[in-house]
């Protein structure tokens, strides 16, 4: 997740909102995955389209943690999403 | 005997040609003719007898204790979180004067220092849910400081085993995808909507001067096809109060709101020079009357706050009742109104401040707002004084304020009478204006000779 990469959930990807977090459903792999605090805020995020730096500013604040700690755990969950298929890469160098 | 010196309270009030017993804290309510009222009133001298004995068995019961302000440490029942004083909106009955606020917006590590410091006392008392309120100003004018605060109470409720409970009171003018957002993590949402355009657009214009009613409106069908739980609320002015039927069965066609709030207006100097005014208290008890029958036809709720009696209370008000509310300047408050407007009433609601990464609560200060619901010479002999009790501290029961009905006393006497009636003798009573009057202007509705 770098300057001017954008990220989008594909259709076969459904997710509800859950009281302590997210549920992904990945219908074309019937896989799913149980997305808890911080991920949960992550995931909200970048599926309404966020841009980068405030995702990772916000993940920062609502996780109590540093920016740099915050900017790692969010690249690491958007890679594991995009690897698993919720997530693919819309446009951008990356 | 209630845990005061004072007997348990029985009220009579005329209602045409009979009278309303009620006696809250008993749980006892009955019509009867001025007759049995009058055995009633003598029952010291003699046991009544029929339906009257039935009555007196049940108010020589033990009633329950006077509801009384909390004790000890503060015990909020929700956090109250201002993310910002700013609005996008120019209500012309603005009683938050956002069209002067600054646009300062709370730094988000007071909201979730807030947040965190609710979660352990929810997890202290034994709790079950974690309860945060968002006001303004418009909350949404401050986008990032709702999301985080709100993700942050899920992530708090979830590492606690609690259960995240989110609202908002909110205007409804941003995008979509914000709309969408307060439906998909919110669990309930207040949206202001007065009306049809013409009613909407005059009380409610955007900063611009442009109306407000299509955004609005779009908020109320993104809200109405989303999870959450959402209520509409109207605020009733000269202007609109003939038209509540009218709005509530548009409400519930088009958006299939929970439940439909229906206040009237608070004047205020930009209010009053605008030529808006509060609606006769008449037409407004008749007119809700009619509006709340339309929403029933629906299954929707409608509710108008003073009148509420399922449970005796000692206020309504967040003061006096262990509100939080949090300023965007992290100032710690048992109101969310501004604070020039407590000032100007000679309050200071003023709970302590968050200092130094902690929330500090001043214990004399609590204390202070705990006992302010409690004197209000205006409703010592009124039979709301355990659902109304007083209203808005800061609007309406202030320390020394008249000693006489205003017009929110006569709509909400009259309310209160009307849901303790039921339907039919409630629309009688609200066809007759003299009846009516006679009601709302009984010097003392308490029957000298209740039993201890």
């Amino acid at each position: 997740m770098g300057s001017g990469i954008k990220y989008r959930c594909p259709p076969q990807v459904a997710w509800t909102v859950e009281s302590d977090g997210i549920l992904l459903l990945n219908a074309a792999t019937a896989s799913s995955r149980r997305l808890r605090y911080p991920e949960a805020a992550v995931w909200d995020w970048i599926s309404r389209g966020e841009s980068c730096d405030r995702i990772m500013r916000k993940t920062a604040a609502v996780a109590k943690m540093e920016t740099e700690t915050a900017r790692r755990l969010v690249l690491e969950a958007v890679r594991s999403w995009v690897e698993a298929g919720f997530l693919v890469v819309e446009n951008g160098d990356g | 005997m209630t845990r005061s010196e004072q007997p348990a309270p029985v009220y009579a009030l005329p209602v045409l040609d009979r009278w309303l017993v009620h006696a809250p804290l008993h749980g006892a309510t009955a019509l009867v003719n001025s007759a049995a009222l009058a055995r009633l009133r003598d029952r010291d001298n003699g046991a009544p007898a029929g339906r009257v004995a039935e009555l007196d068995d049940l108010l020589a019961r033990e009633p329950q204790s006077e509801p009384r302000p909390h004790q000890g440490p503060l015990r909020p029942q929700f956090l109250g979180l201002i993310p910002t004083r700013a609005c996008n909106l120019r209500c012309l009955y603005c009683g938050f004067g956002a069209a002067q606020a600054p646009c300062d917006q709370m730094d988000p590590r007071i909201a979730v220092a807030a947040v965190d410091w609710m979660a352990d006392e929810v997890q202290r008392e034994g709790g079950q849910t974690l309860d945060v309120h968002f006001f303004g100003g418009e909350p949404m004018a401050a986008p990032d400081v709702v999301e985080v605060a709100a993700h942050r109470t899920r992530a708090a409720a979830a590492e606690r085993g609690l259960t995240p409970r989110l609202e908002a009171a909110t205007n409804g003018v941003y995008s979509e995808d914000r709309a969408r957002f307060l439906g998909d993590y919110f669990d309930w949402v207040v949206l202001s909507f007065d009306g049809p355009p013409d009613i909407h657009d005059r009380h409610r214009p955007a900063a611009g001067g442009r109306g407000s009613f299509e955004a609005v409106a779009r908020t109320a069908r993104i809200l109405s096809r989303s999870p959450a739980d959402f209520s509409l609320r109207i605020c009733v002015s000269q202007h609109n109060v003939s038209r509540l039927a009218e709005t509530a069965r548009w409400f519930c066609d088009d958006f299939q709101p929970a439940t439909i709030d229906i206040e009237t207006l608070q004047p205020t100097p930009e209010s009053e020079q605008a030529g808006l005014l509060p609606p006769d208290p008449y037409a407004f008890a008749a007119n809700y009357w009619r509006a709340a029958r339309e929403a029933e036809r629906y299954g929707v709720r409608a509710t108008y706050s003073a009148a509420l009696t399922e449970a005796p209370r000692a206020t309504f008000c967040p003061v006096g009742n262990d509100a939080l509310i949090v300023s965007p300047d992290g100032r710690l408050s048992a109101c969310y109104l501004p604070e020039g407007e407590w000032q100007a009433r000679g309050l200071d609601l003023n709970l302590g401040r968050f200092d130094d990464g902690a929330i500090r609560l001043e214990a004399d200060c609590i204390e202070r707002a705990r006992s302010l619901p409690a004197a209000q010479p205006r409703c010592q002999q009124c039979f709301c004084r355990w659902s109304c009790a007083g209203g808005c501290v800061v609007n309406h029961s202030y320390p020394g304020c008249p000693e006489t009905y205003d017009g929110f006393c006569i709509q909400t006497r009259i309310l209160t009478a009307c849901s303790l009636l039921g339907a039919s003798l409630a629309d009688d009573l609200l066809g007759d204006r003299a009846a009516m009057e006679a009601l709302a202007f009984e010097r003392s509705d308490l029957v000298e000779t209740a039993h201890g």
